[in-house]
């Protein structure tokens, strides 16, 4: 059934649907348009070439494992953290988030700087085990491609997964104990069912972010077998100058992409009211020790990387103690005191802003797509997603070149706009599972009490989205903060975030300024985290 | 003319149609009962504006609210589902509809909390309460809007027969010491008969009998009605009476047991039912409800003692002989 | 929540302004790569001192790379802001021609006649350098000689390559080998025998060059220049440029002025500052050497040694260059 209100919410969504539209959809458009040009004789070629069939086989396996991965690890995991509170239980979901932040070339430092064949873990190893070679070879191999993505994208499923299991009352589980049903056949045929959409939720955005990788699988992976279509699409439009293979090759990803979200895209369903939310149980005893057990095994497996950037931003190689990377970035190598500043106060900005606008707009999606049980909208604003950083790159390209500006203030604008765009799908995805778990009843109530749709809106279903919206505002801030790409084409670089100043610093072979930097980022983002959730006691994270 | 006037509501859906006319008096307490599938709720909602009738019109106090938006209706509502606010406590739930400001917000919700058995209550989660609390809530808040008329939807459905009972009673009291003319919608007739002025029934859609609890037990129109009612006895008639269609309809209660056979010239001003067999004899504290067969048809019969013999006879008053299509 | 987001609009937009001001009408608009535009790069303090010296303002835009520089000029055509364009190399020279003019600069007398690879000057060379393999002489390895001794089995796990689809750098390192080996049997074994013994094929000269440093091989890709840096930086002579008889690959780096410019004048101005005064500024922010022969290098160059055989990776046709790609492609993936 069509709810009556559904016209009201579309309305709220429109905002956010017409940006996507102007910054994303029309740019897209004419970066397509190239594979048509000769009566589309590179699409042609692309859908006839046994390569492309070769780059979706590689492309589908690592990011269908990475993703499977990421969810399979992160489900026990909520399963504790959305049953028993314990200390340090916030802390450590907020530093789950902060992988997210790190720009792909940090890390892959980092990973090499902890795992490396010469890094601190086989240098503890082959201290314990008394060789002179590397222990562990992890680095350069498959393996080390799907660690590298669990790495950066076993967060999502992780905060996701809890946050959606802490809204699930538990009812339904205990009256399956009663039935004399296991701990596992209650979770495989009553919770999971229940917690299918948050997980595909989570599956699916994983999913994209691995789809669309290339540096760490070149990198890590070590052999160019490992190719995704990201690779070939960089190599057409940076390399090469295939404009039209390269649009031939995206128009292919895309389809590839747009199918999988089609598949995943969560059905309809009613939402009944529940009465009772959980109550997170205080873990004591032997709970408590697992507790401890547990978030020990997420540092140890979260913190290492980013410590390691961390410690390089201190020390040198060789392992003396410097602080030399600091006293660059206050100098900058040409003495603007004000670079490093500039860029950490840009970068908060930007990421401030666009992510509030992504978490306004995005719920006004998201209860838009809950209202009309709609399909087509979160479809519609994950687009974004399913496209390529490279080709949402020449989109943006194409952006700059039609709107050619001198102001530094429609760059900022621009900058932010961009960033809103790469970051909303993110934001609607987050949210999407709490407004649909948001019982029409509710407004219903709020009708019949005489308060208008927008008072509904605002007092009462609002409210109940707030911890996605904390979810949400966290990811898109992060993502914000590491973004490169569309900040370089958008602004002709007169905008210099940290990641910015990161390359810039990595260009002239200093690679310890860039660890510097990358701290701030750090540092910069863990103090947003911690406010953002620091904010509410009730907070269930 | 009624107060709340339903002229000819109409809705469409896939497999089901919702067709209604009916009037409703300002302070009458109508219960709209039936089975579950049969539109009760769907009329509801149509009324409160929850939903967009295809034909048809609503017309409250003289006006016609047919295409009123929901919140200038002034009809308040109380769901079966939990539907109370979680994002604020049981004041801020009932003060959320007020249209008073500033200090007599608090007054009103603190009286109307009293009003519904829950002094002291303000300052609850709404998680913490039980389910008959958050029924009482969630009538307090309805009432705190000031409605013109007051939809109640299977209200204590999820609740358990005492406290059903106390809540019930409790709602009436309400109605009766504020005047609100109130539409409660039930499937429990028992809890329609205790809390009615008057009694709609409904059944696929369309409305099928409507008046006062006695007259529908007492004298149904038809075997729907005389059936969902309470409980009875329907026999072809022409197995009684000659050239007669249709189907005689009697209460138990109006089935006098004899352990002798009875002579029927006897007895002009009854039927008289011989060598009906036994099937149950269910205790129902005042007395036995027994299941019998004659000649192959159920019938149920009400009887102070438990007969000790298998076959009996029956006795039933002519005029207490219902004849229903 | 409202007001407070407002507020910070406000600031950030503030922020912005201040940051700085709109660019006036008579500016001469120069586009360039990141890494020349940036505050860091050289143009941080040649910018100024051009503006104090001539009176000419420069709008120095910053278009990405090379060729993403190339492709705006011609999503732009004829609308172009830009009057110059710096920093194309020579291998993607071809494109930029159509959009450029001529200039025979009185500065071009000083620069060596087999850097100019332009016969027309549409683009003038301004900058250079050289692949080559810096390795890290204190690993405890031979020091490799030629491209062929990095095949030898000593060095398995050894090299960081660079993969020639994504990276420039590692496109260079392709057309190196083609110039020395051509595209048959000899280039195929060497870059057989080379998949064995690199670690890993980065995506670009970041990221391998990070590996390199953190110590995860002895040898990467890279360019001549790059012990400068240790030199300069670290004050160490431990990571050095490896040079090999054979010859290394060079990449050009380019300077032009855009066709119908209405500001011809202040554009040659500005191209005769970039081959005279700025030369040392962009050849140690760049790490490249200056095409200027008068020009002194620092001490530190001592260690960035020129080879004496050069090969220009323009001379490469772009058709050859795809089908090169290809072939690598098939040779390093045949196992897998």
């Amino acid at each position: 059934m069509r709810r009556k209100d559904s016209g009201y919410y579309t309305l709220r969504a429109l905002p956010g649907i017409l940006i996507l539209v102007i910054l994303f959809l029309i740019p897209l458009f004419f970066t397509f348009s190239y594979a048509f040009h000769d009566n589309g004789k590179a699409l042609v070629a692309v859908f006839s070439d046994k390569y492309t069939y070769r780059l979706l086989a590689f492309t589908l396996k690592e990011s269908l494992l990475s993703a499977l991965i990421s969810v399979a690890v992160a489900i026990p995991l909520s399963s504790f953290f959305s049953k028993y509170t314990f200390p340090f239980r916030r802390a450590v979901l907020t530093l789950a988030g902060l992988s997210f932040t790190i720009p792909t070339i940090l890390v892959v430092l980092g990973f090499v700087i902890w795992y490396g064949n010469n890094g601190f873990l086989n240098n503890i190893l082959m201290r314990i085990t008394g060789r002179d070679y590397s222990v562990l070879s992890i680095l350069y191999s498959f393996k080390a491609i799907i660690l590298a993505h669990v790495y950066l994208n076993f967060p999502i499923a992780f905060l996701l997964i809890t946050n959606g299991w802490t809204e699930l009352p538990d009812t339904p589980e205990k009256a399956a104990y009663t039935l004399g049903a296991g701990r596992a056949r209650t979770f495989f045929s009553v919770t999971l069912p229940r917690l299918l959409p948050t997980i595909l939720s989570a599956f699916i955005l994983i999913f994209l972010f691995c789809f669309s990788s290339f540096s760490i699988i070149l990198v890590l992976g070590g052999n160019p077998a490992f190719s995704t279509f990201e690779t070939e699409i960089y190599r057409r439009v940076n390399i090469n100058v295939d404009r039209e293979g390269a649009a031939a090759l995206s128009i292919f990803a895309f389809f590839v992409t747009g199918v999988m979200l089609i598949i995943t895209s969560p059905g309809r369903r009613e939402r009944k009211a529940s009465r009772k939310r959980r109550v997170l149980i205080k873990a004591t005893g032997r709970k408590l020790f697992a507790a401890v057990l547990l978030m020990l095994l997420i540092l140890l497996f979260i913190l290492p990387p980013m410590l390691s950037i961390i410690y390089r931003a201190f020390y040198t190689k060789a392992g003396a103690f410097t602080l030399r990377a600091w006293e660059d970035i206050a100098k900058g190598s040409t003495g603007l005191m004000s670079t490093a500043l500039n860029g950490i106060i840009n970068s908060f900005m930007i990421a401030l802003v666009a992510s509030c606008l992504a978490v306004f707009l995005g719920s006004g999606i998201a209860m838009a797509a809950a209202k009309r049980n709609s399909w087509f909208i979160p479809f519609l604003s994950s687009l974004p997603m399913a496209t390529g950083s490279v080709t949402l790159g020449l989109g943006f390209s194409l952006l700059a070149v039609v709107l050619g500006h001198d102001s530094i203030l429609i760059s900022y604008l621009l900058v932010t706009l961009a960033h809103l765009t790469i970051i909303l799908p993110f934001a609607v995805r987050t949210i999407i599972p709490g407004a649909k778990a948001i019982p029409d009843s509710l407004a219903a109530a709020s009708y019949t009490l005489g308060i208008s749709k927008g008072r509904t809106l605002r007092k009462v279903e609002a409210p109940l989205l707030a911890p996605y919206k904390r979810k949400a505002f966290a990811f898109a801030f992060a993502l914000s903060l590491g973004e490169v790409n569309a900040t370089l084409t958008l602004s002709d670089g007169h905008v210099s975030t940290l990641p910015i100043l990161i390359y810039r610093m990595i260009s002239s072979y200093n690679y310890q300024g860039a660890a510097a930097l990358g701290t701030l980022l750090l540092a910069e983002a863990l103090i947003v985290f911690a406010i953002g959730q620091g904010g509410r006691k009730n907070a269930i994270s | 003319m009624p107060y709340l006037e339903i002229r000819k509501l109409e809705k469409k859906y896939k497999d089901f149609g919702l067709s209604a006319s009916f009037g409703v008096e300002e302070g009458e307490f109508l219960c709209i009962i039936g089975p579950s599938g049969s539109g009760k709720s769907t009329l509801l909602s149509l009324i409160a504006g929850l939903d967009t009738p295809d034909g048809g019109s609503i017309i409250l106090d003289g006006k016609d609210i047919t295409k009123e938006k929901i919140q200038n209706r002034g009809i308040g509502m109380v769901f079966q589902d939990f539907t109370l606010f979680p994002s604020m406590n049981v004041e801020k739930n009932i003060q959320f509809g007020m249209k008073e400001k500033g200090k007599d917000r608090k007054k009103i919700s603190d009286a109307l909390l009293a009003l519904v058995g829950l002094e002291g209550y303000g300052k609850r989660s709404v998680s913490s309460l039980s389910g008959g609390e958050a029924q009482r809530v969630q009538l307090a808040r309805a009432l705190a809007a000031e409605p013109r008329i007051l939809l109640l939807d299977e209200p204590l459905s999820a609740l358990d027969a005492p406290l059903r009972k106390s809540i019930r009673n409790s709602i009436r009291a309400i109605h009766d010491s504020l005047g609100i003319t109130m539409l409660y919608v039930t499937h429990d007739r028992e809890e329609a008969f205790s809390i009615s002025d008057s009694i709609m029934i409904m059944h696929d859609g369309k409305t099928v009998a409507m008046g006062t609890a006695e007259e529908l037990y007492n004298h149904p129109k038809d075997l729907f009605t005389a059936f969902f009612t309470g409980e009875g006895t329907a026999l072809p008639a022409h197995l009684v009476f000659e050239n007669t269609d249709g189907s005689m309809f009697f209460r138990p209660e109006h089935a006098v047991i004899s352990e002798e056979p009875v002579n029927p010239t006897m007895y002009p001003m009854h039927i008289i039912l011989n060598d009906a067999e036994i099937v149950s004899a269910e205790f129902t504290g005042s007395g036995y409800m027994l299941g019998l067969d004659y000649q192959g048809y159920p019938i149920l019969a009400s009887s102070a003692t438990k007969p000790r013999r298998k076959t009996v006879s029956l006795m039933i008053l002519k005029e207490s002989i219902l004849i229903l299509e | 929540m409202k007001k407070a987001l407002f507020l910070m609009l406000l600031v950030f937009a503030a922020s912005g302004l201040m940051a700085q001001a709109a660019n006036e009408e008579n500016t001469l608009t120069v586009y360039a790569y990141d890494s020349f535009a940036s505050d860091w790069g050289p143009a941080g303090t040649l910018i100024p001192k051009f503006e104090e010296e001539t009176g000419i303002k420069v709008n120095l835009v910053s278009a990405g790379d090379a060729v993403e520089m190339i492709s705006r000029v011609e999503l732009e055509g004829e609308d172009t802001r830009a009057d110059v364009i710096l920093g194309i190399t020579d291998d993607f020279a071809y494109r930029a021609y159509p959009y450029l003019e001529s200039y025979d600069s009185p500065i071009l007398s000083d620069i060596p006649e087999e850097l100019k690879f332009d016969p027309e000057n549409r683009l003038i060379p301004f900058d250079y350098g050289a692949f080559a393999f810096v390795w890290d002489s204190e690993c405890g390895l031979d020091k490799p000689e030629s491209l062929s001794d990095l095949t030898k089995a000593e060095y398995k796990d050894k090299v960081i390559l660079i993969d020639p689809r994504t990276s420039s750098v590692g496109l260079g390192l392709l057309l190196w080998t083609y110039n020395i080996y051509g595209d048959g049997e000899e280039f195929t074994s060497w870059w057989e025998a080379m998949n064995e013994n690199a670690l890993t094929i980065a995506d670009g000269w970041s990221s391998a060059y990070g590996l390199f440093t953190e110590g995860e091989a002895p040898i990467v890709l890279s360019y001549t220049t790059s012990p400068v840096y240790h030199v300069m930086n670290d004050n160490t002579t431990r990571y050095q440029a490896l040079i090999f008889d054979e010859g290394h690959e060079a990449t050009i780096e380019g300077i032009g002025i855009v066709k119908g410019t209405d500001m011809r004048e202040e554009a040659e101005k500005f191209v005769d500052f970039i081959l005279t005064e700025a030369q040392l500024d962009i050849a140690i922010a760049n790490s490249m050497y200056p095409v200027n022969s008068s020009i002194e290098l620092p001490q530190a160059f001592d260690y960035a040694p020129k080879p004496d055989k050069l090969y220009r990776s323009g001379a490469t046709s772009p058709e050859k260059t795809e089908e090169l790609q290809e072939a690598w492609l098939s040779i390093m993936t045949a196992n897998n």
